[in-house]
């Protein structure tokens, strides 16, 4: 009976175990988690940490304590987390995920606990706006810029493209004009793997005068404006300027090797460029950021709004403190350290208006684009992922040719109508 | 039948020696399986969804909307697909592999431990490797076959619909493969060679000692594997999500990538829940083959 | 095994050596290859690397925290890979050498659990961990990771006790041995093949899951290796594959090595399991 003893004990030391396990995890002193994804990040890493480390010294009785996922990770767990009530304060959130997180119940409202001096004196009436779910304060904005053009001077040079295009006709002799020159360039680094090949279309589509839904809410992306600019992609992917199976970070390593001519990234694209590998004094040469081409001079460049948000969980243990622990990371201090290490353009008024920010020749370019920046109309519903996910399904099989753009577009529309209902 | 036999009270009490001895598994299963699998069969009758508290019954209709989505049937084919596919390749490959290695020539020992290597990278590894191999730009595959001439240009193995499910059937040979060498090896150096070399007396040929000696011993560890296989194919994600996200156009997204968005991209649990319901049920059915035979 | 003289039997060896060889060592080699160059190099394409450097792996192990992940997830994939094995080996016998009423039902219900997507189930399964407060706990993962591999494994070795002739029990029994005897110095021993998958099976598993360490795990300190490596290389703004797979080759040699020397064990095992059957 040797073996059924040592089951039994086995399965004695795993009851025994089970209330000491779970008395461990109970015993938790006050604290503040923040949770999301940048602190998990090689780049921000050591700003979270000094941000987290600077509180702790403040003398206000919770300990900040980062809980982090891998970004694509993060919006599943933390609705998962928020459903099973377990300790969170401060978010991370992206744009996309802010109505959802209201909409499960899992935020708080923010005027509450900030007092209304307070965000008047620091934000803008816009950047504000990006947090406002249904007119109520759902979420503050910690960064925020338009995802924006790239283009790489030298090869434009090269290929013989003399001056920046303007219009999407100058747009696609330049690609012509790259491609004949080298065709082992990638002359337009479109995504078209995954989901952000979504975000990549929506500009375009806005440009060709389309729009995911009208006013009223109904579903228009099979207009023949879009199925125009889808078209009109297709061609680009015909003619070999567009290649598949490129997600945003093939492109960028690609861009940093100084074989793509135009990509669209957000703000911190130079940094990115650096870190994979292209030398400080060859930047400037390789990277800078442009307007996304118009249909006809004179109409204005689109771009869509790009950042992050901050929220406040339902399952806080103090409000009053997870605001403060905001204040303290969105303040003039912090930010403006995030700014500088990250290349993340602050919100707050101060630090938008320190010459650190206002001097750097890059950001300002960029705050050119953000002018012009629009929220992508997904946003505006719960299941923006699931909405990302259809379009960018529908684009691809368009883009391999194996639906029509008009089909693929009336398909989008259906699917879409199927699964906001 | 299979009980020992003995007097009718000393087999009573070996018959609950028996109960006893599985009393630990039935202990872990039904307090970490069965609940929650019940709990998402009952799920998969409802609206629940992970954006709003509470939920209604809505019967069948997620089983209808399944059924009356037009993507369904490719889902299900991709899978079939994927499955076979998936768990012949690294069989059959595992297979003679294993023969081969098991031919003792010099370094034929370091050889079996380099392979398992490969099995413990993680998958996500893995799934890294395949992609730079397949990719459409910097892809080692395409800077190969254009070196040796025998393509002119860059094919793009992971956007194409005709190609990104075999490439990605490709990684997951490359992964599973030697998990069936290493069994097959270990169960191939118990058979007796005693029996073989008398059935090599009798004038038997490679082939027949495989088939009529080698084969009926290690029968038992085959079988064994390929279940073990075609499970773990179908639950598989990892190197599907990593080099594909389904894509392009939903060419490369099986059941499990289909399951997956469902919860987690859309976080309709009900939805989800039906899908994985009725990928279970049609797989129960051959299942239950399984069993009767094996029980019977 | 197999005579080699023979001309077709030749053949078959060279071509299907060269294939495998090929398949199986090129992208395990490239990995290699590519773990031990230097950044710019990355995409230079020569077989052998122009400035190999070492730099990569001393990275992995003085800058990042691969090696903790490691030691979970070691800890981890190795309790849940010998409970999984000693409980299925335990059910599995039961359900083939016994014969009680429900068997047949309990063993489809037992399957069609394990064909359940794990995806859904954690849901559910975060709940009650939730619930016994195990949360965050190596163990709500050492118990995950045995319930999925134990309906199989208890189905398998089922199959694979049944094949073995009772004769041996009988044999036993007639040695005066108990059930119990029976199993763990007849049984077991000829079994090992058997056994060996399953464990096997289940500590890949353990070793290779993402989505469950990552919901049932929130501290960095217990993050286990898969999704460990994620985290440390891959997120909005990174995607350092190359790192990554320095990463899992360094990871992955102990552990090559670990399993080599158990199979030599086990072969071992398994030669005097068959002398005393």
């Amino acid at each position: 009976m040797k073996i059924a003893k040592v089951v039994s004990l086995m399965l004695c030391i795993m009851l025994t175990a089970l209330p000491l396990f779970s008395q461990a995890a109970e015993e938790k002193p006050q604290e503040i988690v923040f949770a999301g994804w940048a602190g998990e990040e090689a780049n921000s890493r050591p700003i979270i940490d000094e941000m987290i480390d600077t509180w702790n010294a403040k003398d206000t009785g919770y300990t900040a304590k980062w809980v982090g996922w891998p970004w694509d990770k993060t919006f599943e767990q933390l609705i998962i987390r928020t459903e099973g009530g377990e300790a969170l304060d401060v978010l991370q959130v992206g744009f996309s995920w802010a109505l959802a997180m209201d909409e499960m119940d899992g935020v708080l409202e923010l005027s509450d606990v900030f007092d209304k001096q307070w965000l008047e004196e620091n934000f803008e009436e816009s950047a504000l706006s990006a947090g406002m779910i249904d007119g109520e304060l759902k979420a503050l904005p910690w960064t925020l810029a338009s995802i924006g053009t790239l283009y790489n001077p030298t090869i434009l040079e090269a290929a013989g493209v003399t001056k920046i295009p303007q219009t999407t006709a100058e747009f696609e002799s330049a690609l012509a004009k790259i491609k004949a020159y080298d065709p082992s360039l990638i002359a337009y680094g479109f995504c078209t793997k995954g989901t952000t090949l979504t975000a990549d279309f929506l500009p375009w589509l806005w440009t060709f005068g389309g729009a995911v839904f009208d006013e009223a809410g109904n579903v228009t992306i099979d207009s023949a404006e879009a199925v125009k600019a889808l078209t009109w992609l297709k061609s680009l992917a015909d003619k070999g300027y567009i290649q598949m199976d490129m997600d945003r970070f093939d492109l960028r390593t690609i861009y940093a090797r100084k074989q793509v001519a135009f990509y669209h990234d957000a703000i911190m694209a130079e940094g990115i460029a650096a870190t994979n590998g292209v030398p400080e004094n060859e930047l400037a040469s390789t990277i800078q950021p442009m307007l996304l081409p118009v249909l006809k001079a004179g109409d204005a460049p689109q771009s869509s709004l790009w950042g992050h948000l901050l929220q406040i969980s339902r399952n806080t243990a103090d409000k009053q403190q997870a605001a403060d622990f905001i204040k303290h990371i969105v303040g003039e201090e912090m930010s403006l350290k995030y700014f500088a290490k990250t290349g993340m353009l602050p919100v707050i008024k101060k630090a938008m208006a320190n010459p650190m920010v206002q001097n750097d020749e890059w950001s300002s370019k960029w705050v050119e684009i953000t002018k012009y920046g629009k929220m992508s109309e997904l946003n505006a519903y719960a299941q923006a992922d699931e909405l990302t996910k259809i379009i960018a399904e529908e684009l691809q099989a368009a883009l391999i040719s194996s639906k029509t753009p008009a089909v693929a577009m009336k398909d989008a529309k259906t699917r879409i109508e199927g699964a906001i209902r | 039948m299979k009980t020992v036999s003995g007097t009718n009270r000393y087999a009573l009490k070996e018959s609950r020696i028996g109960l006893l001895l599985a009393v630990p598994a039935l202990i872990v299963f039904s307090l970490v399986v069965l609940y929650p699998f019940v709990n998402s069969i009952i799920m998969s009758f409802t609206d629940r969804s992970l954006l709003r508290r509470g939920f209604s019954w809505v019967g069948i209709q997620n089983y209808v909307k399944i059924f009356s989505d037009p993507n369904f049937p490719q889902v299900l084919k991709n899978t079939a697909v994927f499955v076979l596919l998936g768990t012949l390749l690294p069989f059959f490959g595992g297979l003679i592999w294993a023969i081969l290695l098991n031919q003792s020539f010099r370094s034929s020992g370091i050889l079996r431990g380099i392979t398992l290597v490969c099995w413990i990278i993680p998958s996500t590894a893995i799934g890294f490797i395949w992609m730079w191999i397949f990719h459409g730009h910097y892809g080692i595959l395409n800077h190969i076959f254009i070196t040796l001439g025998i393509s002119s240009q860059n094919i793009v193995w992971l956007g194409r619909p005709d190609t990104a499910l075999y490439s990605v059937v490709a990684a997951k040979t490359w992964q599973t493969l030697p998990f069936a060498m290493a069994f097959i090896l270990g169960a191939l150096q118990a058979v007796n060679l005693e029996t073989i070399e008398s059935a090599r007396i009798d004038g038997a040929g490679n082939l027949r000692v495989f088939w009529y000696v080698v084969l009926p011993e290690i029968q038992n560890v085959l079988t064994m594997l390929i279940l073990l296989m075609v499970i773990g194919s179908i639950q598989h994600f990892d190197l599907l999500w990593v080099m594909t996200e389904g894509g392009p156009a939903r060419a490369t997204t099986t059941l499990s990538i289909e399951v997956y968005n469902k919860a987690f991209l859309s976080f309709r649990l009900g939805e989800a829940a039906s899908v994985g319901t009725i990928w279970t049920g049609i797989l129960m059915v051959f299942g239950y083959f399984y069993l009767r035979r094996k029980t019977d | 095994m197999f005579d080699s003289r023979p001309i077709g039997f030749k053949i078959f060896f060279i071509v299907f050596f060269v294939i495998l060889a090929i398949f199986v060592f090129f992208p395990l080699y490239w990995m290699f290859n590519t773990s031990l160059k230097q950044a710019a190099d990355i995409f230079d394409y020569r077989f052998i690397p122009r400035n190999i450097t070492l730099g990569n792996f001393v990275d992995v192990v003085t800058n990042t925290k691969v090696p903790l992940f490691m030691k979970n997830s070691l800890i981890v994939a190795g309790s849940s890979c010998i409970l999984a094995t000693f409980i299925s080996a335990y059910a599995g016998y039961s359900f083939s050498k016994f014969k009680y009423r429900g068997r047949r039902l309990l063993m489809l219900l037992f399957l069609s659990a394990q064909l359940f997507p794990y995806a859904i189930l954690l849901l559910t399964i975060y709940q009650i961990i939730n619930f016994a407060g195990l949360r965050d706990s190596y163990l709500s993962l050492v118990l995950a990771y045995i319930t999925f591999t134990l309906p199989i494994g208890t189905l398998t070795l089922k199959n694979y006790f049944d094949q073995i002739p009772n004769s041996i029990i009988e044999s036993g029994k007639i040695d005066g041995a108990g059930t119990l005897r029976i199993m763990h110095s007849l049984i077991f021993p000829i079994s090992l093949p058997g056994l060996a998958v399953i464990a096997i099976y289940s500590f890949i598993w353990a070793w290779n899951d993402v989505l469950y360490s990552l919901t049932l795990i929130t501290s960095s300190e217990k993050r286990t290796l898969a999704p460990g490596l994620i985290l440390t290389y891959f997120g909005e703004f990174q995607s350092s594959w190359n790192s990554m797979m320095t990463a899992a080759i360094l990871v992955s040699i102990p552990v090559a090595v670990i399993f080599i020397l158990s199979q030599k064990m086990f072969i071992q095992g398994l030669t005097s399991g068959a002398v005393k059957g």
